[in-house]
């Protein structure tokens, strides 16, 4: 096929021989000869047509679309020829790309970009804990000490941030308020996009973010002058921010409003963010100093000097206001693993390529003593290279995207939608292609001749050194993935076991109901409220059970003092009037039924048991056991918060259902009727079964609909508390469980690469043996020993590296199981299974192919 | 040094052919059998240019921008490609044959010498 342009060309250059031919044909025929014998002889004077026009095309200047069409073959043909191995690399440097572009998604969100819309955002700076870099509250006081004290900040600011429920024009929405002094918006340098920014002393006046206006009111401006709520407090929207800022935290701000003075208690770190900005030519570190200096000032007139620094000065986007740090250095190690997964991937693909363009020696060779050109003899690889880097990075492309959307939320912050920004993208695509053209160059420059009779030496030279290169690369990879798969396989092993932990409850359906007041309500009104909407809810037909709660699981806890008469359970054998701290629960009759807690004995609480009436309670089995030890509990009597009060009588004996920890002994727990109140309990929530998790929300809106705009209906999954306790397990599991899928797939594509390596290598020995009458089993056993032997050096490596690994890991997790041989088995049969499935394509090229043409090549 | 000798010899020849196309455009327009005649004729046939090797160098100089081409009819009235030089082409002649003759003087100069010159 020939480019348009050269079409054209090739016509004009047929005419010019032509031309010439009749010339040369008149000029012998001038000469004497006749017309017939002066047309052959011109003709074969001039030689082959063919190789003057090929010669002569060569020296055309390609046209964009005919060296594209060249490429694009040369590609292609590479891709045909061994599309297993093509296949291979793809995928290797695809799972290399997406690693390293998930990572950098979540480095970017957490650090590396700087915090948008804040004016010169390198001069201010944030208050830390001392040795600490966590964006975590300071005194107020310290905000006071440091705005009156500090010599190098030009602007003092303090802020708070709560999720509070807010009223703008008559819609109810759940926003994060920031409320903040006066100098925190000119500090910022952020001006208002509508409007303004709130003045100094302006307590009634508060500024919504562009998202927050357009979700209320579908345009900015039309919410200038609207009277928002903050709890109970009306303000008057005064400005609206610009889109690009939305504080200087990771979670977006909704509303900001002016900070009230706060109490001036220097030990107290539940308080406010302080930030600052630098006085021009100081640095952080002169402020720095100069901050500990003004803290340590302020703790002597306070009458007790500091012993060591508490605060410490930073710059702003340290961790961004990260709450969990723990996500920072999560990040930060997860992206040094992607990159030396990317770089095991890129060693794979350059010894792919290096097998291949070792492969093709003697032809290369030949060209070579042809006069080919060095960009000619290293094109190809080169090329391949690229064209393996460009469908690795799109590869990488979904993949990345794929992890960014589905996993990355999981694992960190998930409050907000995450997405991936076109310059990582693009840095992801650039990527690729550098390291399938740097691949290339390698792979070129391993194999590149300088003329025909020093290639075979060359070639020699490299056969010798390639099998120790490649084999060297597999056993780290191997180690490698070993490794990542046995943390992977206990994180597995321990999150299934933290999953299947009998509980004593049923949290698969249930939710929890809470109300938030908007504004203040009188004593019991809440209360009143949610006895309400158990009535309205219980009624519902999506409602399989509901039940009122003094506290929830895993949630809030609540413990009350019970005395047993002539024992004292907490110190065995001791007698006399002792006390016990069980759990205590107040709840609405239906909670065990609601809640799916098993009555073992006895019976449960009843609508009968009402104020006024004998006082009642069910102990479960743990407290039941330590109580009356070999008794029977039933009828017994307890005496609840003080020795003297009257007799609770038990009436039955539920299953230990687990409330405070997740982990752990159990203290015990009795379930008292909410009718029959200790210190005063009422309900402050409201426990629902809903089958149908479509439901739920239906529910909700239909008793926030009840309740009107007197509070906020919150209905979330009782199964919120034990996910924070799941979370690190799934998130480990998750994350290393794709990760070591990643090393998987590396070690197999590496192992593809050493066994094609080995079977160009070993052709001939190969072919000689099995002439020699060696069994295709002794073959195979031949052809594979050298990677087997790699691959379990590789595996006995990385099973001691990963003892070692889980020491470590176990200081985070305490409740990691150390590995034993069957998990090690287990990760080792993964790994070797990899690379034997790998290894299969070769194998079987060895065992398959004709020995005689084999013996008879050069 | 060896392994680098069909490098070199290529590149000479390619200069050299470059110089006689070059030279024998410098009078005015030409066809390439034309040229080729004319570089046998002048040398008395000591120096033959091979079409194989005529036609890409031909393309290759119209290609950097020292000759420039046109159809059309021959003195035997024949249809033709005429070649020319271009100013870019006069030029690069001009500083080629003063750098040939500095060459061929040094060779000379060499291949003259006597010992007891020295």
């Amino acid at each position: 096929m020939t480019a348009p342009g050269d079409e054209q060309r090739l016509r004009d250059l047929e005419d010019e021989i032509a031309s010439h031919l009749q010339h040369a044909a008149m000029d012998l025929q001038a000469r004497g000869l006749q017309p017939d014998a002066a047309a052959r002889e011109a003709r074969r004077t001039f030689g082959n047509i063919r190789i003057v026009t090929a010669a002569t095309h060569a020296q055309w200047r390609a046209s964009l679309f005919g060296a594209l069409q060249r490429l694009w073959r040369t590609a292609t043909r590479g891709l045909r020829q061994a599309p297993a191995a093509a296949v291979g690399a793809v995928l290797a440097l695809a799972t290399g790309l997406a690693a390293v572009g998930t990572l950098a998604v979540v480095c970017d969100r957490l650090w590396w970009r700087p915090v948008a819309g804040v004016a010169a955002v390198d001069q201010v700076v944030r208050v830390y804990p001392a040795g600490f870099w966590t964006a975590s509250t300071r005194a107020y006081v310290e905000f006071v000490d440091l705005q009156a004290g500090s010599t190098t900040l030009a602007a003092v600011a303090a802020y708070r941030v709560q999720s509070q429920p807010v009223i703008v024009e008559d819609t109810i929405v759940r926003a994060r308020v920031a409320e903040v002094t006066d100098a925190y918006f000119g500090l910022l340098g952020v001006r208002a996009a509508a409007g303004q920014v709130m003045q100094p002393g302006d307590a009634d006046g508060c500024v919504v973010s562009a998202s927050l206006a357009s979700r209320v009111s579908g345009t900015s401006e039309s919410l200038l002058g609207a009277t928002l709520r903050v709890g109970p407090v009306r303000r008057e929207v005064r400005g609206i921010a610009p889109a690009t800022f939305v504080g200087t935290d990771l979670l977006p701000i909704d509303v900001w409003c002016a900070l009230p003075d706060q109490p001036r208690d220097r030990r107290s770190f539940d308080g406010v963010h302080v930030i600052g900005r630098l006085r021009p030519g100081v640095s952080i570190v002169d402020a720095d100093r100069d901050a500990r200096r003004v803290s340590r000032e302020g703790w002597r007139r306070d009458g007790a000097p500091l012993t060591e620094d508490v605060l410490q000065l930073g710059p702003l986007a340290v961790t961004r206001g990260v709450t969990r740090p723990l996500d920072v250095e999560v990040a930060r190690w997860l992206l040094w693993l992607a990159v030396t997964l990317l770089l095991a991937a890129v060693g794979t693909v350059t010894t792919l390529l290096s097998t291949r363009t070792l492969a093709s020696g003697q032809a290369r060779a030949v060209r070579a003593a042809l006069g080919a050109r060095r960009w000619q003899l290293t094109e190809e690889p080169v090329v391949l290279g690229l064209t393996l880097g460009a469908a690795g990075a799109a590869t990488a492309l979904v993949l990345t995207t794929l992890l960014v959307l589905a996993l990355v939320p999981r694992l960190f912050i998930g409050e907000r939608s995450w997405s991936l920004p076109p310059e990582i993208a693009a840095a992801v695509v650039a990527l690729g292609m550098a390291s399938g053209a740097g691949a290339g160059l390698v792979a070129a420059a391993r194999t590149y001749p300088n003329r025909l009779s020093t290639w075979m030496s060359d070639l020699r030279t490299s056969r010798a050194s390639a099998p120790r290169v490649l084999r060297g690369v597999l056993a780290v990879q191997t180690c490698i993935s070993m490794v990542l798969l046995v943390t992977a396989l206990l994180l597995i092993d321990g999150f299934r076991g933290i999953a299947q932990q009998p509980l004593g409850l049923q949290l698969d359906d249930l939710y929890v109901l809470t109300v938030d007041p908007l504004g203040a309500v009188p004593e019991g009104e809440e209360a009143r409220w949610l006895t309400v909407l158990r009535a309205e809810a219980a009624a519902r037909p999506e409602v399989a059970a509901a039940a009122l709660a003094h506290t929830v699981p895993f949630a809030s806890s609540w413990r009350t003092r019970v005395h047993v008469e002539g024992r004292d359970p907490d110190v065995a054998g001791t007698q006399g009037g002792g006390r016990f701290n069980p759990i205590s629960r107040f709840v609405s009759p239906s909670y065990l039924d609601a809640v799916g807690t098993r009555m073992l004995r006895g019976r449960g609480l009843r609508d009968e048991d009402v104020a006024g009436g004998p006082s009642v309670l069910v102990v479960d089995e743990v407290l039941a056991r330590r109580l009356w030890p070999g008794q029977d509990p039933l009828g017994q009597c307890l005496r609840l918060q003080a020795p003297l009060n009257p007799c609770t009588t038990v009436v039955g004996v539920a299953e230990a259902a687990r409330h405070e920890t997740y982990f752990g002994e159990r203290p015990g727990q009795y379930y008292v009727p909410l009718s029959q109140p200790v210190r005063g309990e009422v309900p402050h929530a409201l426990m629902l079964r809903v089958p149908r998790q479509r439901d739920a929300e239906a529910v909700r809106a239909s008793l926030q609909g009840r309740l009107g705009v007197q509070g906020i209906v919150r209905l979330g999954p009782a199964s919120a508390g034990v996910d924070d306790v799941r979370r690190p397990w799934r998130s480990g599991a998750l994350t290393m469980t794709v990760v070591a899928v990643m090393a998987w797939i590396v070690t197999a594509a590496g192992a593809f690469a050493v066994a094609g390596e080995s079977e160009r290598r070993r052709m001939r020995d190969l072919a000689i043996r099995r002439a020699l009458g060696s069994s295709r089993a002794r073959t195979a056993l031949a052809f594979l020993r050298p990677t087997a032997v790699t691959v379990l050096a590789g595996v006995l490596v990385g099973a001691a590296a990963s003892l070692a690994a889980v020491g470590p890991l176990r200081g985070v997790l305490p409740q990691l199981a150390v590995p034993g041989p069957s998990l090690l088995a287990r990760a080792a049969l993964a790994v070797m299974g990899g690379v034997a499935l790998a290894c299969v394509p070769a194998l079987r090229r060895v065992l398959s192919r004709e020995i005689s043409p084999v013996l008879q090549e050069p | 040094m060896a392994k680098h000798l069909p490098a070199n010899r290529v590149e000479l020849l390619h200069g050299t052919l470059d110089l006689l196309i070059l030279q024998s455009l410098r009078w005015g327009p030409n066809h390439g059998f034309e040229i080729a005649q004319h570089i046998g004729r002048t040398t008395d046939d000591v120096l033959r240019v091979e079409t194989g090797s005529l036609y890409p160098a031909l393309h290759r100089l119209e290609r950097q921008g020292l000759l420039d081409s046109e159809w059309g009819v021959s003195d035997v009235g024949a249809r033709a490609k005429f070649y020319r030089l271009t100013t870019a082409g006069r030029k690069h002649l001009e500083s080629e044959q003063k750098r040939w003759t500095a060459v061929s003087t040094a060779i000379g100069q060499i291949l003259a010498h006597r010992p007891d010159e020295a």
